[in-house]
């Protein structure tokens, strides 16, 4: 805890042995700048020698001066410290052990919202990011893109000098032209002045934006987002007559019905939403029931996939089945309460609506049943794409169930008046934007094509674009400023529900980058143009609180219960009425000759920001498995109809755009409706991102936002290869995921656990004699297959990323994958994931037959690998029957990825940004090696080092369950993955072992393997299944 | 072509005779095999060697790219870890072993007709242990950290591990090479003495005669000379067996189903030699027809191994029959799988190449027609040679394919790097190859000699090694 009085140097927060245990011990940063004789001594001792940051290669010595500056001032001024570079350790600075790593709370800003992180720093370094344990949209828990945050901040391509039309300029100059074009408009109140930014809940930007409207009162802001969260606000403001945010609390719901809600995917949130969930799926831990999760959507997603019923309907069919159910919903609601209920109108109103469509039988019906049964425990939600409609209907049903209050929590957030970026084009066209400055935003790639907003942007006489890298947008702006990443600067955010976090600065700004706050603040000449001032103030003005409580709100990294208050609404009937009406002006059907197309997010690079991150495009996608690329997707009986193979290069025609794209046949997807993820496609976006896919924005208009129906599909004949790491989805009949309805389950003798093992070693097996004995257990009824391990276990163990060709190849070196199997039928298949890494056979094959004992077995049980031992036969890798050994075909870490083939003649070495993300307590693999999942080995070593000091000398140490986390199981938002000792009879992982429904995968081949999984429980609505039979049985 | 006289065969005493034809004689023979070193280079010599040179060199750059650059050159991928790399390695050591056994066993069961092509065999298993070897060699990830597969004492204390069957080949392989060449060696000793005495040239003097460790043909040489020549070959005996044994080991220890086999160990060894006399057939009948030495490695001979060819080839088949008898009989979800993929899958390709290659085109030498024909004799043993080396591919790589969890299942497709590999140790086998028969007897001399008809030592009445004569009378002792 940080209490320091503010005239000393922070002192150190946590103590060494609890850093040691693994304990989540992070502190704050601290600021002792005020003091005006201290700014004097800082001018005095280091004078301004910056410059030689901005723009050059970074130096091995000058990596080391920036870490030691960063570490030694990033608590005393704020954000920025490019004046001041050197700070040797003449003394160490107390809150710094060396090798020990410190944590720091901040927040990763989100579109609308926020997710709130620790981050690992390594001598000023940050390395690693994990879950903020306190914060309640995180738990401690992550997803990928929060994991793969840290390769951002040290990516070699970021943008790293002011342009001015495309001519390197200096920070200087800018501000030079900023003063004297503000001042002109100053003078004219800011007429013609427009703010383009991202949807950044920060109070800090509100604030500035307070203040931009008192000084530039004809300025105008708007917001851009490619994937916003329109139909939500609109969808909640039909249904209750004004804009309120719906929280969800999945943990109190019995029965969810999603609309096209990926809310354990892609929807804000998912990893608090996840948490919820699979609170209600641990079937033996839970007293509560197990709940039930309906979903209807048109392409597979992680959501999808977890559904006990899985309804496959094109996108926009779902608002039909929205209406079939509310009618019939509500015309029993109707019926059990009698007349004298306000909602007498609407069924009325929606009776008469036919509905072209023909769901399967039970569909609407048995639903409707479970929903009522489950009245106040149950949750009916929409997806973004859905359109408000949809989401209103969500709304009045969950009204009519009694669940608002209970599982769905109105909030009502502050309002402002922004505007959307069709108005701003609207504005542009009729040249009344004189200035424009983008904040991050990046709408040449991403907004409608319809816009032509790159087309417009020329028109603009100025334009300003501040961003992290050199993108679509800057190749047309006047000026652009290099953007300090999250991690380089202060600011604050607030989670969807208006939880309020900081964001603090980890390392000095990397590339000399400003934040948009602080770009806002000097040319809108706020009182001060420190963002940390800013931040201060903000929090202050939001909270009314003092200087203790922001301490401790950095501390913590969340000002705790500080969402935006519950508000009670109920149903607006009247307009809910007329939007039905309105609704009869539905879409043509969908068919053979009526193809539908829906853009959704992808779920790696999301909208595409993440387009230059290579640990996300090489992180297989849940569902498709491809890497490092994107594709049209359609359903196998959509591809025999059109005569399409999955890698067949489409032609999509929707209003007069074409676009290109490959064609992917995925099981599950809705017939004749075709899925593009978006993200891809970019044309600027440095080495990594730049040509990978297709750009779905091209097709996308204001119209069409989230999908259309009329896409002509023709085949070019051309053919392209899609990087998928996994060609074969069936478990060709074989023991591999368990799973069992709950009745299933329940009727399980207990007897039946663990009876697979039965062969004896040939060897004498190694002793595992050590006082821990480590094992893991996967909980397959948990896992979304929301790969956030994949890139957790990426950051932690240092693994390379290999490129598209050698993903070809078959040579991805995750340790840990998420496999993914269909099952049923081939069309509407039911989907299972079963995340893999090394299971720690206790007689495992890879160790009998290496040459060169580079393959050995710890006392403790791990299977381990000696890298400097290791000649690199790939014997073990060829008999492991898990496949979970990976080699070092190349030398990825030294090597540029597209010169791996140019072997001595390619550059070598790694870039000292990418050495500076490095682990440092784990070895960097050179070519020629096996490597492999160790359980996170040097996370046990730091724990059992931290509790042998505790234990202070005495022989006995004991290390409490749960204080040792592998990176993925820490990562996972659903918890899915248990680690521990299992020689303590009462720690989690071995109390886990003991379920029924815990087995070893492929254990009959004798090789007892310390990962277990435990078989998926589906909860399947008994009446509902019975019909899907029958129908199967028809069909 | 021109049927060579060949002696009907005769049984006992009679037999040895016919071994070579009747007009040979020790003299004629001397000038016939010394000859061939001695004489000018023949005109087409060059130009195969400077070829094969040429191809062996692209073996040469492919491993130095290989080494410089990674593994990852060659196609091997997640779950492939072995492809053309051990395939080859099987491959050639598999034909390492007809030499071997022509050499050794056919030499203790006194099977006499081996005389006049066990060094040319021998030569070739060498050659092809040498080509072997390349491949474990390159195909480790650290090459210059090979030599931690040597039980080195270190003060690190850290032992190879003696579990491994890829150990247990470090030492089958290398013993057999040993082996091999001491046995190739010794045998070669009087020969080499021959050519020294009959050396005009003072280098030719000079290494002949260092080669020929003083050999003067005394009593003693001889008695010491057949003793040696015996023990070796009694060494060598059990490496027949034991060396592909342990090959076959590196799979049938593994749990990959199609490799975790117990009937690999005899099914290796009886392919191993079917592949072996299939080499040996189709080196020998260009260079004897290119040598002139039709009267030596008689129609005769090539008649006799056709018939190891086809009782092999059927030793195979059966193999082939038990591996998916015993896959069906099982019961086991995986090893079906596996021999289902091995008949449907991706390779299935590859499978048929080998059961026509390996069973079904040698059934041809049941007619006698057939095994008189030089040029079938040489169709059938190059197409058993493809099939062999096929049998080996589909086993590794197509098993290592599809394993246990369909989620890992992947392809290999070779690069340039794994083709230029193969073909250029081709072409180092080749190069060996020309250069032994351009440097060294490729004929026994002293061993054919002993074999000849009696009476013609002393028609002649010109020895030229007298030794010789105690030879073939050291021989008659040894045998009665």
């Amino acid at each position: 805890m940080n209490h320091c009085p503010s005239h000393e140097p922070p002192k150190v927060l946590a103590l060494p042995t609890a850093i040691l245990a693994g304990k989540e011990y992070w502190r704050s940063l601290d600021e002792l700048s005020d003091k005006p004789e201290f700014r004097e001594w800082l001018e005095r001792e280091f004078p301004n020698q910056a410059s030689e940051w901005l723009g050059g290669k970074v130096s091995r010595r000058h990596a080391l001066q920036l870490m030691a500056a960063s570490l030694g001032l990033a608590g005393l001024v704020g954000c920025r410290r490019p004046d001041y570079p050197i700070l040797p350790y003449t003394k160490t600075p107390e809150s710094v052990l060396p090798g020990l790593p410190t944590s720091y709370a901040t927040t990763i800003p989100r579109p609308g919202s926020a997710f709130p992180v620790l981050v690992e720093t390594q001598e000023g370094r940050p390395t690693k990011i994990e879950g903020n344990p306190l914060h309640p949209w995180s738990q401690g828990a992550t997803d990928l893109q929060a994991q793969a945050a840290v390769l951002d901040l040290y990516d070699p391509d970021r943008s790293r000098e002011v342009m001015r039309t495309g001519q390197p300029s200096t920070w200087q100059a800018f501000d030079a032209f900023a003063e004297t074009h503000m001042s002109g408009l100053f003078a004219r109140r800011g007429q013609g002045l427009h703010f383009l930014s991202e949807d950044v809940s920060s109070p800090a930007l509100r604030l500035l934006r307070q203040h931009v409207r008192q000084v530039l009162p004809e300025a105008v802001w708007h917001v851009h987002e490619a994937i916003g969260s329109e139909n939500v606000e609109h969808g909640a403001a039909l249904a209750f007559g004004k804009p309120l945010t719906p929280t969800y609390r999945f943990q109190n719901a019995d029965v969810i019905v999603s609309l096209g809600s990926d809310f354990l995917g892609v929807e804000d949130g998912a990893v608090a939403s996840t948490r919820a969930f699979a609170a209600r799926r641990k079937v033996e831990d839970s007293l509560a029931p197990m709940n039930r999760l309906y979903v209807v959507e048109n392409h597979p997603t992680t959501t999808g996939g977890m559904a006990d019923h899985r309804l496959r309907l094109p996108a926009s069919q779902v608002q039909e089945y929205m209406l079939a159910l509310t009618r019939e919903l509500l015309s029993r609601t109707r019926e059990d309460q009698g007349s004298g209920n306000p909602s007498s109108q609407l069924p009325n109103n929606i009776a008469a609506l036919g509905t072209p469509v023909v769901f399967p039988p039970g569909w609407v019906r048995e639903v409707a049943t479970d929903l009522i049964a489950t009245r106040g425990r149950s949750l009916i939600l929409a997806g973004r794409q859905q359109p408000p409609l949809v989401h209103a209907l969500a709304h009045l049903l969950n009204a009519e169930l009694g669940n608002l209050g209970n599982t769905v929590l109105l909030r009502e957030r502050p309002e402002e008046r922004i505007k959307s970026l069709g108005e701003l084009t609207e504005s542009m066209r009729r040249g009344e934007v004189g200035t424009l400055v983008v904040l991050g935003s990046n709408p040449v790639y991403d907004a409608p094509s319809d816009l032509e907003f790159g087309v417009v942007l020329e028109r603009v006489p100025h334009t300003i674009q501040l961003g992290l890298y050199a993108d679509e947008t800057s190749a047309v702006c006047a000026w652009h400023l290099p953007m300090a990443h999250f991690f380089e600067c202060w600011g604050d955010a607030e989670t969807a529900d208006g939880t309020y976090s900081p964001v603090q600065p980890l390392i000095a700004p990397l590339f000399g980058g400003r934040s948009a706050l602080e770009i806002v603040a000097r040319l809108c000449r706020y009182e001060t143009t420190e963002p940390y001032e800013i931040v201060q103030r903000s929090f202050r003005r939001r909270t009314a609180l003092g200087m203790e409580a922001f301490r401790q709100f950095l501390h913590d990294g969340v000002l705790h219960d500080s969402a935006w208050p519950i508000v009670n609404a109920a149903p607006d009937w009247a307009a809910l009425s007329r939007a039905v009406e309105e609704g009869e002006k539905r879409t043509a059907d969908v068919g053979p000759n009526n193809l539908e197309l829906s853009f959704h997010a992808d779920r790696r690079l999301f909208d595409g920001r993440f387009a230059n991150n290579g640990w996300l495009q090489e992180t297989p996608d849940p569902l498709t498995k491809l890497t490092w690329d994107n594709a049209a997707i359609l359903s196998p009986a959509t591809a025999r109809f059109s005569g399409v193979t999955t890698g067949d290069v489409l032609e999509l025609n929707l209003d007069g755009r074409s676009l290109q794209a490959p064609a992917c046949v995925l099981p599950g997807q809705a017939d004749y409706s075709i899925s593009l993820p978006l993200g891809f496609g970019r044309t600027h976006a440095g080495r990594v991102g730049k040509g990978v896919g297709c750009n779905p924005y091209r097709l996308r208009t204001t119209a069409l936002l989230n999908m259309g129906v009329g896409v002509q599909l023709r085949k070019t004949g051309r053919t392209h290869r899609l990087a998928c790491t996994q060609d074969h989805g069936s478990m060709q009949g074989r023991d591999l995921v368990r799973s069992l309805t709950l009745q299933e389950y329940r009727d399980l003798p207990a007897a039946q656990a663990s009876a697979d093992s039965h062969s004896l070693p040939l060897y004498t097996p190694a002793a595992l004699d050590g006082q821990h004995q480590w094992g893991m257990v996967i909980d397959l009824n948990q896992c979304t297959g929301c790969s956030a391990c994949v890139v957790a276990c990426q950051s932690e163990n240092n693994i390379p990323i290999v490129g598209k060709d050698e993903v070809l190849r078959g040579r991805e070196m995750h340790w840990i994958r998420v496999d993914r199997y269909f099952t049923g039928s081939a069309d509407d298949p039911g989907v299972a994931h079963q995340p893999v890494a090394c299971v720690h056979c206790e007689n495992a094959p890879c160790e009998t037959v290496c040459p060169v004992n580079a393959a050995v077995h710890s006392p403790e049980g791990l299977n381990l690998q000696v890298y400097n031992r290791c000649i690199g036969t790939r014997y073990c890798a060829n008999n492991c029957p898990y496949k979970v050994r990976h080699f070092n075909w190349f030398d990825y870490n030294q090597r540029p990825l597209d010169q791996l083939l140019a072997g001595p003649l390619a550059e070598k070495g790694m870039p000292e940004l990418l050495q500076m993300q490095k682990n440092p307590d784990v070895t960097v693999r050179m070519r020629g090696v096996m490597e492999k999942c160790t359980y996170c080995v040097q996370r046990i070593e730091r724990g059992k080092t931290g509790a042998r000091l505790e234990a202070a000398g005495s022989a006995a140490y004991n290390i409490p369950d749960g204080t040792i986390v592998p990176a993925c199981a820490q990562a996972c938002p659903a918890q899915a993955i248990i680690f521990g000792d299992l020689s303590d009879p009462n720690s989690r992982v071995a109390q886990a072992k003991h379920r029924t429904r815990n087995y070893d995968l492929l254990g009959e081949l004798g090789t007892r393997p310390r990962t277990s999984y435990q078989g998926r429980v589906r909860n399947p609505n008994p009446r509902l299944a019975a019909t899907e039979v029958a129908e199967e049985a028809d069909g | 072509m021109n049927q060579p006289i060949v002696e009907p065969l005769l049984d006992g005493q009679q037999d040895r005779h016919s071994r070579v034809l009747e007009d040979q004689n020790y003299h004629r023979l001397t000038e016939q095999i010394c000859g061939i070193v001695e004489r000018p280079i023949p005109r087409w010599w060059p130009a195969a060697f400077l070829t094969s040179l040429a191809i062996a060199s692209s073996a040469l750059f492919a491993a130095a790219y290989l080494i410089s650059t990674g593994v990852g050159v060659w196609g091997e991928n997640q779950p492939v870890g072995w492809a053309f790399d051990i395939t080859n390695f099987v491959f050639w050591v598999g034909i390492g072993h007809a030499g071997t056994l022509i050499s050794a066993i056919l030499f203790l069961l006194r099977q006499k007709w081996r005389t006049s092509i066990n060094r040319f065999a021998e030569a070739m298993t060498l050659f092809a242990v040498a080509c072997a070897g390349v491949y474990p060699l390159i195909h480790v990830g650290r090459v210059w950290m090979a030599w931690f597969l040597a039980p080195v004492p270190n003060a690190n204390a850290i032992w190879p591990n003696f579990r491994s069957p890829l150990l247990w080949d470090v030492f089958a392989v290398s013993t057999y090479a040993t082996v091999s060449l001491l046995f190739w060696y010794v045998g070669m000793i009087p020969d080499l003495a021959s050519l020294r005495d009959r050396a005009v040239t003072r280098p030719r003097q000079v290494i002949y005669g260092i080669l020929a460790l003083g050999w003067r043909g005394s009593g003693r040489h001889w008695h010491h000379y057949e003793i040696a020549y015996l023990l070796l070959a009694g060494l060598a005996t059990p490496l027949v067996v034991s060396v592909h044994t342990i090959v076959s080991f590196d799979f049938a220890t593994s749990v990959i189903p199609g490799w975790h086999t117990t009937i690999f160990p005899p099914y290796f060894v009886a392919g191993a030699i079917f592949s072996g006399f299939a080499m040996v057939l189709t080196l020998m009948i260009p260079a004897r027809e290119l040598f002139g030495l039709k009267d030596l490695v008689t129609d005769r001979h090539l008649d006799k191994m056709a018939k190891v060819l086809l009782a092999t080839s059927l030793m195979v088949g059966y193999a082939y029959g038990v591996e998916l008898f015993t896959a069906w009989y099982s019961v086991n979800l995986y090893e079906r799988f596996a021999f289902q993929n091995r008949l449907f899958g991706p390779l299935a390709w590859g499978y048929a190449i080998m059961v026509l290659c390996n069973v079904a085109f040698p059934q041809l030498l049941w007619l006698q027609r057939v095994r008189g024909s030089v040029w079938a004799l040489f169709v059938i043993s190059i197409l058993v040679n493809v099939g062999m080396w096929f049998e080996r591919f589909v086993i590794i790589v197509g098993s290592l394919e599809r394993d246990y969890l369909p989620s890992s299942w992947g392809r290999f497709i070779p690069t340039w790097v794994d083709l230029l590999q193969m073909v250029g140790v081709f072409g180092l086998f080749f190069t060996l190859m020309l250069l032994f028969l351009r440097f060294l007897p490729m004929v026994a001399l002293s061993e054919v000699k002993a074999i000849l008809p009696r009476q013609s030592h002393f028609q002649v009445g010109h020895v030229v090694n007298e030794g010789e004569q105690v030879a073939s009378r050291g021989m008659e002792v040894l045998e009665s």
